[in-house]
Order: structure tokens, then sequence, then C-alpha cells
């Protein structure tokens, strides 16, 4: 399993902000830490809200047994601007291999709220190993991703026709159509720190979604 | 590079001290008037040296069997010792069935866990998230991995000496839960504008805010009944006497076959006893940095605050959709005194900005619990530095 790549920020002297951040980690003084990171905080009294969406839509099902991801993909400051020395995730890379496989196969299935405040209900932890359906089809679904890394992208995979807006997280693309694995778009975004992301998915029928962090230290 | 120096003995978290014949440095608490000292084990009394090497050991990634997790970025010092997640989510990715209960003022809490009324002791129950496996695999760590790691890195060979003076073989899994258990009492929250109106700054709390505490305290709402004591966490008896021990309780979350089952996930206390009336029943927690924690619940099931108050407000949460479903106000396995009550916008807002008193803002960015790699070796500028 892949190593968290984590921002080690420190604290606020007096009352302003803080301070160091370490790349690194925290692993330990001597051995040989795994990088570490403090996500910055989230205080305030709502959760998941904010946004950064891209098409709306989303869906997701629910979990145990999540894996983690492999793979590659730009990582832009902003997490706003793609970065142009990265392929194109309409023309297909692993990941995007890996997703057609999967939304080939035996899909979980998920009952998605139709509420935001109710999306905790269908958790999703991102897998290259598993993939949704998301039932039901009222045109407005929430699920819940969780997402243990930090800096990375992440890839949503669902059927065409559906958007996709995951709160929190900054778009690297627009969601376009997979050429290599047709009826399906890909939405690739970044999120800085690790946490919930609430997913917005718009779109009728059953829904079927695949989520694959991408593995930044390859 | 990472190596830091450090000096030892400055990095200790404690204020006054004197060595103990021993050597080792017993604990000194600077605690409010109206906090009692907490009650330590016998057989792990705090020293400056065991804090230490628990501080060391609490953000160290080295404890998790992958590297990825540590104590601290699990309980993390910016969200009020706690993740942020909805549910917890292991190293190997396995969700936890309850959201991360927060480490401030663990000293006082007696009973850890969101429904484990046995598990008081905080040195054994840190070795579940460290080895265990059940609910999941969280650190997944194995002892003699953790052993060899910690005996073949510095400091720890010396920091161990130090806190277990006179033993031959201080480095060991007891030992190392025990400092860890001992750093983590010393997260302690007393400092936020709700401790300073109790210690009589009568400007500590918003005009809004002191509305709010009015509106908790008042029979109306009635949130003091089980918010009580230090850490409003306590119910309040009949006799006007703040419980010892904590409450469990049902208070409507759920009711997704209209027996008032909660989700398979986590039934609480029903998941320990089989009984149907301890369906949904579990501990009420610290108020304490309660904006800094959530999503709140003990299944992180709620996004916001208001949404907790507008459930409590209708006596239930009520789930428009989704797989759970269901008006927990219709319950038949609730606590009784959960009837809901009446609630202006207004009123809301000043019951928000009471619970935004209790956040002690000055723990968030407190030095004593940043990890200590970061510090120079005269403690004075943090540095963590890169390591390759």
């Amino acid at each position: 399993m892949r190593q968290v790549v984590r921002l080690h920020c420190s604290l606020l002297l007096a009352s302003s902000l803080l301070v160091a951040c370490d790349e690194s980690g925290t692993g330990s003084a001597g051995g040989d830490p795994p990088a570490d990171t403090e996500a910055p905080a989230t205080s305030g009294m709502d959760v998941g809200a904010s946004s950064s969406g891209i098409a709306p839509g989303g869906s997701g099902a629910d979990t145990e047994d999540g894996v983690d991801s492999s793979g590659t993909t730009g990582d832009d400051e902003s997490g706003t601007d793609p970065d142009p020395t990265d392929p194109d995730p309409a023309m297909g890379d692993e990941y995007s291999e890996n997703a057609c496989t999967l939304l080939a196969g035996d899909l979980q299935p998920l009952q998605a709220a139709t509420l935001e405040a109710e999306a905790s209900q269908a958790l999703i932890i991102p897998s290259p190993e598993h993939a949704w359906r998301i039932e039901g089809n009222e045109p407005e679904r929430y699920v819940t991703v969780e997402i243990p890394e930090w800096e990375v992208p992440v890839r949503f995979f669902v059927t065409e026709g559906v958007g996709v807006e995951v709160l929190g997280a900054f778009p690297v693309a627009p969601q376009a159509p997979m050429e290599d694995c047709p009826g399906y778009t890909d939405q690739a975004v970044i999120v800085h720190m690790w946490g919930p992301y609430v997913v917005r998915l718009e779109g009728e029928g059953p829904i079927e979604l695949s989520v694959i962090v991408e593995d930044t230290e390859q | 590079m990472r190596v830091v120096a450090v000096a030892w003995g400055v990095l200790a978290l404690g204020g006054c001290t004197s060595p103990s014949e021993d050597s080792s440095t017993p604990w000194s608490w600077d605690l409010p008037s109206y906090v009692p000292t907490p009650q330590i084990p016998a057989d792990n009394p705090m020293t400056v040296e065991k804090v230490t090497l628990g501080r060391w050991l609490f953000h160290d990634f080295q404890l998790s069997a992958d590297g990825d997790r540590s104590c601290a970025i699990c309980h993390e010092q910016a969200k009020g010792f706690t993740d942020g997640f909805v549910r917890a989510v292991g190293t190997y990715n396995d969700v936890h069935p309850r959201n991360t209960l927060s480490v401030i003022n663990v000293a006082w809490r007696g009973p850890l866990g969101w429904r484990s009324p046995d598990q008081d002791r905080l040195e054994e129950q840190l070795l579940i998230p460290l080895l265990g496996s059940d609910p999941i695999v969280e650190m997944g760590m194995h002892e003699p991995l953790l052993l060899e790691r910690l005996a073949s890195t510095e400091p720890y060979p010396e920091l161990f000496e130090e806190a277990f003076p006179g033993e031959p073989e201080p480095v060991s899994l007891d030992n190392a839960a025990r400092a860890i258990a001992s750093y983590e009492r010393t997260i302690v929250s007393f400092g936020s504008p709700y401790d300073r109106a109790l210690a009589g700054d009568p400007d500590a709390m918003s005009p809004a805010a002191q509305r709010g505490q009015a509106l908790f305290q008042s029979e109306r709402l009635g949130c003091f009944r089980c918010h009580s004591g230090p850490l409003l966490d306590r119910p309040l008896l009949d006799d006007g006497r703040v419980g010892e021990q904590p409450g469990y309780f049902n208070t409507g979350l759920y009711d997704i076959d209209g027996q008032g089952s909660y989700p398979p996930e986590e039934t609480g206390l029903h998941a320990l006893t089989g009984l149907r009336e301890d369906m949904g029943r579990v501990r009420t927690p610290s108020l304490r940095n309660v904006a800094l924690t959530g999503p709140w619940g003990h299944d992180g099931s709620f996004a916001s605050l208001g949404d907790v108050i507008e459930a409590y407000a209708r006596g239930g949460r009520k789930l428009h959709s989704g797989r759970y479903a269901g008006d927990g106000a219709q319950s038949p396995v609730k606590d009784p005194r959960i009837t809901g009550f009446s609630l202006t916008d207004p009123e809301q807002e000043e019951l928000l900005a009471f619970l935004a008193a209790l956040t002690d803002d000055e723990l968030l960015t407190d030095l004593r619990y940043v990890d200590p790699r970061c510090f120079d070796s005269d403690y004075e500028a943090l540095i963590c530095p890169e390591s390759e």
C-alpha cells in the first residue's frame, strides 16, 4: 500500500498563522519516516461543503474494503489548471483502463441519498478493485467519498450523461467522455487533504461509478 | 534532512516539576479551580519523562505497519484531535463503524469509547487502534515490528531509559502504551471563552453566546440534562448532582424499520448486550471544542451542528432518503427525554454561538502538542525539516 503524501504543517504563533510545513513527516527522527502531514484545520460548523465543481453528478457506494490506487497524474498547486504534460484523460490511461474493466464487471449496489445532508449514508472508499451501481431514478443523488490521502488526483468514472460535482475538491479538467470506454465519462479532481467529500450526481436512472485515487508516488 | 536535535528536557510539557528519588520528574497539573485533578492509574503515574516519550510516539508514523498512520494523524490538533472523517479509515482502507472521538481531556473521560462502558483504561484501549483488527485494522502494527523499530531509532532508546529508569528492557509494548497514555492525558483544554466566563470574565462570551448558554440550560431545551459537568458530558441526576458516569442514550437518530433499529454497522450498546432496549444507545460525548470535531454523531452522520440541533428540536432525526431513511422521532426505543422543543432561527444561532464559545482556540496552536521533531535544539523555532 502506498504511503500517504503528507504536508506537515503546523501552527500559529501569537495570533497569526502558522508555520512550518514539512513535507516529510513525522516519520521518525531516525528511521525512515514516512512523510507526514497535518492537514489544515477544518474548523467550523459544517462539513463537506464548498464546492469545486465540475459538471453536476456523482454517485457512490459503500464499501468496507476499499483499496488503494495506483497511477499518476498532474498535481498543480491551485488544483484548478490541468498540467499540460499530463495525458488527456479522455484518451485513456491506466486508470481509465482499470475503471473500464471494473465497470464492465460486477458492480456493488448502493442506495444514495437525495439530500446533501444525508450523503453520509452512502460511503465510498476509492478503489481500483470495486465499482458501484447507484440505484434509483432521482435526478439528483449524493454520496460521500472518504479519501485517505493528501494532495492527490482522484478520478471519477461515471455513466455518460451523469454530471459529477465533488464538493470541496478542485477539477483538473472538464468532465469528458472516455474514448476507450464508450458510455462513460471521466472527471479528474484534486483533493488537498484527506477527509470526506460529498459528491453530487445529476442524472436519472441507475448510475455506474468507479472512483480511483491516482498514485502520485509512482 | 530530517535529523532534529532536541533538548529533551526542554521539550517536556509540564510546568513546575521537581525530581523524585527515582530520578523521574512527577507531572504537575495546572488546572482551573473547577476542574478536579484526574484519576491516574496507580501503576502508571504521570512523569515528565513518560510524557516526553509519549509525545514522540504519538506523532510517529512508524507506529503503523505501512507508515501512513500515526496517533496524531487521526487525532489532529487542528481538528480538535479528531480526523475529520465521517467514519475513520484504517491503514488498509477499511471503514470503522464509528466516528473518531477526540482525545481532548481524555484524562477525565472515564469510559473511553462510544459504546464500551467497561473500557476505561487508556493504556489498554490504545492498543486496539495500534495492534487490533476488530472492528478494523487501523494502524496494522505488530509488536515485534514495533519493538524492532523503536529499539533501532533515535532517540527512543534514550527516551525509554529516561521514562522507565532501572528497567532492564525499557523498550517494550507496555511501556510504549504507558507513555502514549501519559502524553494523551496532558491534552487538556480549559481555555475557551466559556472557561474564561466561568473564571469570572463577564465579557468572555459574546452576548449571543450568553443567550445561547441560557437556552442550553433552560428547561425548554434541556441540553444540560445530558451535557453537564466540566466536560459537558455527564447527566444531571434528579438530586441535582452531576453523574459520575456518562450516560448512554438513544437520541432518535434512526428508525429504519419502524421498530427503532439503527444501521447494522453500529447499533450502540445493543451490539454488546443484544437487548432491544439498548438499540442505538451511545455515550454522550463532551461538547468541549465541539465546533472543531465534525462530522458529528457516533457515526459521523451529521454534517453540521445545525442539523444536530434540528434533530433534537423535532424529537429525533428524520432521514428523507437513502438506505436508512426513516423518522427517528417515532422510534419506540429512543430516550423518553428526547421529546423535541420549539426553537426560532435566531435562537438556533445563539445556541450555535454558545457551542462555538466552547472552542479553545489556543489549544489548536499550542506548541506543547506539536510533533517534537519540529523544533530546533533550543526549542525556539518550528523547523519541521523536509525528509528526503
